[in-house]
């Protein structure tokens, strides 16, 4: 997307960092040294799998997290750091969140109405009970719901319908900004899709902005213009979304592609995988130099003394990874020149 | 083929205080030896009550109202509980999804697997070590002999369901039901216990029964297929009769509603709504609320099975010789 | 072609339609409670013991305090239904006249241990960080001092009365409480409901009151049901060992003592007052646990 070249980013991230003390003097690392940005309009996808700090750089930038180092601005101005209560309020209505759990994600004790009408109620955008009423049956209607779910409980409703009650109290505030935190990771397969189209539509009708956590490639491919690829705490590749699927770069991209089973049993035989090997090492006491490279089947000498540079290998496609740094050893390993492990050819 | 499992007209149901809760209606299979037949559905969908039922592990207000579980020549419904715990663990083997709640944490991991050694094939204390070692081996544990005094906390997620096997396997039994054994790991992690799962299999014989929602899965593991719906097969047929010459909407409706990495879709075809409450089952087909091809008997009568091949049966009124003709939309494996 | 193979038409109501009656949690959790046998019974035993102790001393022909020397001493007949003491006062009306007070000072007692718990677990979770650390540290002081030894030593020293029975109990009463709203609380203040309200820029005040609070008055009501009978079991314990109420104040552990005495000649000086007491104790306790299993969120079927 080229477009994306002229345009301001509306959030932009440098070298973020979000710390936590978990005691006896230990640090867990959960984001560590994380820059992109995210333009105007467009869905950004933020994939990885468990311990890989997506929930947490997305918490981080919604600011229920401070940041520990590093600066992340909204339309320019910072989201961290002393702010004033209408600076505050302001934030909060352009920066909204949809959350994972369909069940703890709405107060059980609450009414749909008062649920979804909290935003309103918090920054006084309805003047009269009526009027409240009548923008949350708007959102009802929005979200695909009927009037007469309004008066009802949580638990009455399918996981599914309670997403979308999650959708439309976010969109209550008016914001020009969603972060989704893994919104259909607990839903069933149809009823995804019912929500990713949802999610679309609006984007479509409101210009709104995404950052997309999740950690189901398909889904997150589908839905978005970009996607970030997070391991251990650090980003390793970001590129357009059907770059990434037809050229990858980082090896962990390989071996996450390679892992997902499609739903095509002719393709599912004939494949060649690169199962990755191992176990996830512990974030409060990551590996030298390269994060990855314990599990990864290229690593040279050098990924355990040095840290890979962040880098725009190709136009638009950033990636953190020794191999296309230039040197020998990576020109002989991604030739497959080089022995030592398996460099598979992926469908 | 000799079955090796036969269910016939299972009917269960809850009791609560809403009433009877009919979560499975009618639903019959078999299994053979050596394959792996996957169970898709949704939630509600009646998936892990069947599997739960096989195995006489239903809770309390559950009931088997009737029908028929079919294995090793006797009726597993009319067993007592006596003789189903010989069964269980040593004829047939269960895996949770859960590896953190499936293991007990205040056992070590040598415990665990030899409790079932020692009960079901009857091993001497230095035995069942023996053995211990070499199922923690054979499900791919580096150090297994360290691996005995640990305890399941200390291992990731996907050790943990390594060893969840290892004691499925310890009784060798000749049936493995595997609910959503994969759906709470990591990708990466599935694919390797995926690996192991088929690897296993061929080198036991063993047969499994595949509890899962995940299409995925079901595409690389399956050798046939049932999809399951508000407590009903729909569905039944080998793995490429259902992904790419399927019968009914609903299975239309899974499939195109999976986004497909190698290509690109502009938006995905979602089944609208819910699925319908089972307190209150609707007396026509179940899915007609949500199916675009609804027609009006699809409301009023239950659909029967039509056979397409004698692997391959859909219970859909389209399938009527006096309904119109419907093409298979491409999203879900439609010609082009 | 036959009609009913013609495409039928829309229902869209059916597709997001919700069969069941709307039910709150409130509603869901009384008929769960109801469910429940034992915690029925309790409350109906519970129920008649509170009506007793109210019109009680009213019914009957006698009043607690009066003195009459020519009734020592007596069985329970037509005239004392429960039998007389040395002193020959009425113990039908002693027993409910006691039972209104040691339930007095039982209640009032919870309710200070509420109000102190509360606010102090609620300052301390909400709080977090040093100042949880610090509040911690002073319940974990608290609780190494044995609270009974505490409460002998503020009775021996304050006037004997029905207030300073209540306060040398909620001193360190209290702790209980604090404890499981802060456990609760922490627990809270992470849910996704939580997080979504500081998300929506709701302020503390109302985050407080609109979600925490209200998730946790179940915590608050099922502790008091237990601190109740704890409280009745102190007074009693007190009275019992002469630094309680004194006659002839009644209430039940006073008679207990009085009973104790006589225990070999007069046994239903005794046994009336400690059916009473074991009585409430055993129903607040059964009561209890059936409005915890009916409050707890993950037993709903």
């Amino acid at each position: 997307m080229d477009t994306n070249k002229n345009k301001k980013p509306l959030v932009e991230v440098s070298h973020l960092k979000r710390y936590f003390d978990v005691g006896k003097g230990q640090i867990l690392k959960a984001v560590d040294d994380v820059s992109f940005e995210i333009y105007e309009g467009e869905t950004f996808g933020l994939v990885g799998e468990s311990g890989c700090g997506k929930s947490t750089l997305g918490r981080t930038l919604i600011r229920l997290y401070d940041a520990t180092a590093g600066t992340a601005t909204f339309k320019g101005s910072p989201i961290h750091g002393q702010k004033s209560k209408s600076e505050m309020k302001r934030l909060r209505r352009e920066i909204q969140m949809i959350f994972q759990d369909p069940y703890a994600s709405l107060n059980q004790r609450m009414t749909v109405t008062d649920i979804i009408a909290e935003g309103i109620d918090a920054h006084g955008l309805a003047n009269n009970r009526k009027e409240r009423l009548e923008m949350v049956y708007a959102l009802l209607d929005t979200v695909g719901l009927n009037r007469s779910h309004a008066e009802r409980f949580p638990h009455e409703f399918s996981g599914g319908q309670r997403q979308r009650i999650g959708i439309a109290r976010a969109l209550a505030v008016n914001p020009s900004f969603i972060i989704a935190d893994e919104p259909i990771s607990a839903l069933d397969v149809s009823i995804q899709a019912q929500v990713v189209n949802l999610m679309k539509k609006l984007q479509r009708e409101r210009g709104l902005t995404y950052l997309f956590i999740a950690h189901d490639l398909s889904m997150v491919k589908h839905i978005s213009d970009r996607i970030g690829v997070m391991y251990l705490g650090g980003m390793v590749e970001i590129c357009e979304s059907d770059k990434l699927f037809d050229n990858p770069l980082h090896p962990y991209t390989k071996t996450l592609l390679s892992a997902i089973p499609l739903p095509d049993p002719k393709l599912e035989r004939t494949r060649e995988r690169m199962v990755l090997q191992g176990d996830l090492p512990s974030p409060i006491n990551p590996p030298s130099g390269c994060r990855f490279r314990t599990r990864c089947p290229f690593a040279m000498e050098i990924c355990a003394s040095q840290a890979p540079k962040w880098q725009e290998a190709e136009k638009g496609h950033f990636v953190a990874c020794h191999l296309y740094e230039g040197g020998k050893d990576a020109e002989a390993v991604r030739s497959g020149k080089r022995q030592g492990d398996e460099a598979h050819e992926l469908v | 083929m000799n079955s090796l499992l036969e269910v016939q007209d299972l009917q269960v149901s809850f009791y609560t205080y809403a009433g009877e809760v009919q979560a499975v209606r009618d639903v019959s299979f078999s299994l053979g030896k050596g394959e792996t037949l996957a169970i898709v559905g949704e939630s509600g969908s009646g998936k892990s009550v069947t599997s739960k039922s096989i195995m006489r592990l239903l809770a309390k207000t559950a009931k088997i109202k009737s029908g028929s579980i079919r294995f090793g020549g006797e009726d597993l419904v009319a067993l007592s509980e006596k003789k189903m715990q010989s069964i269980r663990g040593k004829e047939i083997a269960m895996i949770f999804q859960d590896p953190m709640t499936s293991l007990n944490p205040t056992m070590t991991i040598g415990k665990q697997i030899i409790e079932v050694l020692r009960k079901h094939r009857n091993m001497g204390k230095e035995e069942s070590a023996k053995r211990a070692v070499e199922l923690l081996d054979q499900v791919g544990i580096p150090h297994p002999e360290k691996r005995l005094k640990q305890y399941p906390h200390q291992l990731s997620g996907g050790m943990r369901q390594r060893v969840v096997i290892a004691i499925a396997l310890a009784g060798e039994p000749k049936v493995i039901i595997a609910d959503e054994p994969t759906t709470a790991l990591d990708v990466t992690i599935q694919a390797q216990i995926l690996e192991l799962m088929k690897r296993l299999q061929e080198e036991l014989d063993t047969s499994i029964v595949l509890i899962t929602h995940d299409l995925g899965v079901v595409a690389n593991m399956a050798s046939r297929v049932a999809v399951m719906y508000a407590g009903k097969i729909v569905e039944t047929g080998t793995v490429d009769e259902i992904f790419y010459e399927s019968r009914h909407p609903y299975t239309w409706g899974l499939l195109a509603s999976m986004p497909k990495l190698h290509e690109a879709a502009d938006e995905l075809l979602a089944i609208p709504g819910t699925p319908p409450d089972l307190s209150d089952p609707p007396k026509g087909c179940p899915f007609a609320a949500r199916c675009p091809y609804a027609m009006e008997i699809c409301y009023e009568q239950l659909p029967s099975y039509t056979e397409h091949t004698d692997t391959h049966r859909a219970a859909c009124w389209l399938q009527d010789p006096r309904a119109p003709k419907v093409e298979r939309p491409l999203a879900a494996g439609g010609e082009r | 072609m036959e009609a009913l193979f013609r495409p039928a038409a829309a229902r869209p109501d059916e597709k997001e339609k919700i069969s069941r009656k709307s039910q709150s949690g409130l509603q869901d959790s009384w008929r769960r409670l109801k469910q429940n046998k034992a915690a029925i019974v309790s409350l109906v035993i519970l129920i008649a013991m509170l009506l007793l102790a109210i019109i009680g001393p009213w019914i009957g022909h006698h009043n607690y305090y009066d003195t009459d020397y020519g009734a020592v001493y007596q069985k329970p007949n037509g005239e004392h239904w429960f039998g007389t003491d040395k002193f020959g006062r009425d113990q039908w009306a002693r027993i409910w006249q006691g039972t209104r007070i040691s339930l007095l000072i039982a209640v009032l007692a919870a309710a200070l241990d509420l109000v102190i718990g509360v606010a102090y677990g609620a300052v301390s979770a909400l709080m977090g960080g040093r100042t949880d650390n610090v509040m911690q540290r002073i319940i974990e002081i608290l609780t190494g001092i044995p609270s009974l030894i505490i409460i002998i030593l503020l009775m021996m020293v304050m006037k004997p009365g029905i207030i300073t029975i209540m306060v040398a109990m909620s001193i360190t009463g209290w702790v209980n409480m604090a404890r499981l709203v802060r456990a609760h609380i922490m627990k809270l203040k992470s849910q996704e409901f939580v997080l979504a309200a500081r998300t929506l820029g709701t302020s503390s005040t109302r985050i407080i009151w609109k979600h925490l609070i209200p998730n946790t008055i179940g915590i608050i009501v099922i502790n008091t049901m237990f601190t109740i009978p704890s409280a009745i079991f102190t007074e009693a314990f007190l009275s019992f060992i002469g630094l309680g109420l004194q006659s002839p104040m009644s209430s039940l552990g006073v008679l207990i003592n009085d009973g104790f005495t006589a225990l070999n000649t007069q046994p239903y000086l005794l046994l009336y007052p400690s059916i009473v007491i074991v009585l409430i104790m055993v129903t607040f306790n059964i009561l209890g646990d059936g409005l915890r299993d009916a409050l707890d969120p993950r037993m709903r079927k």
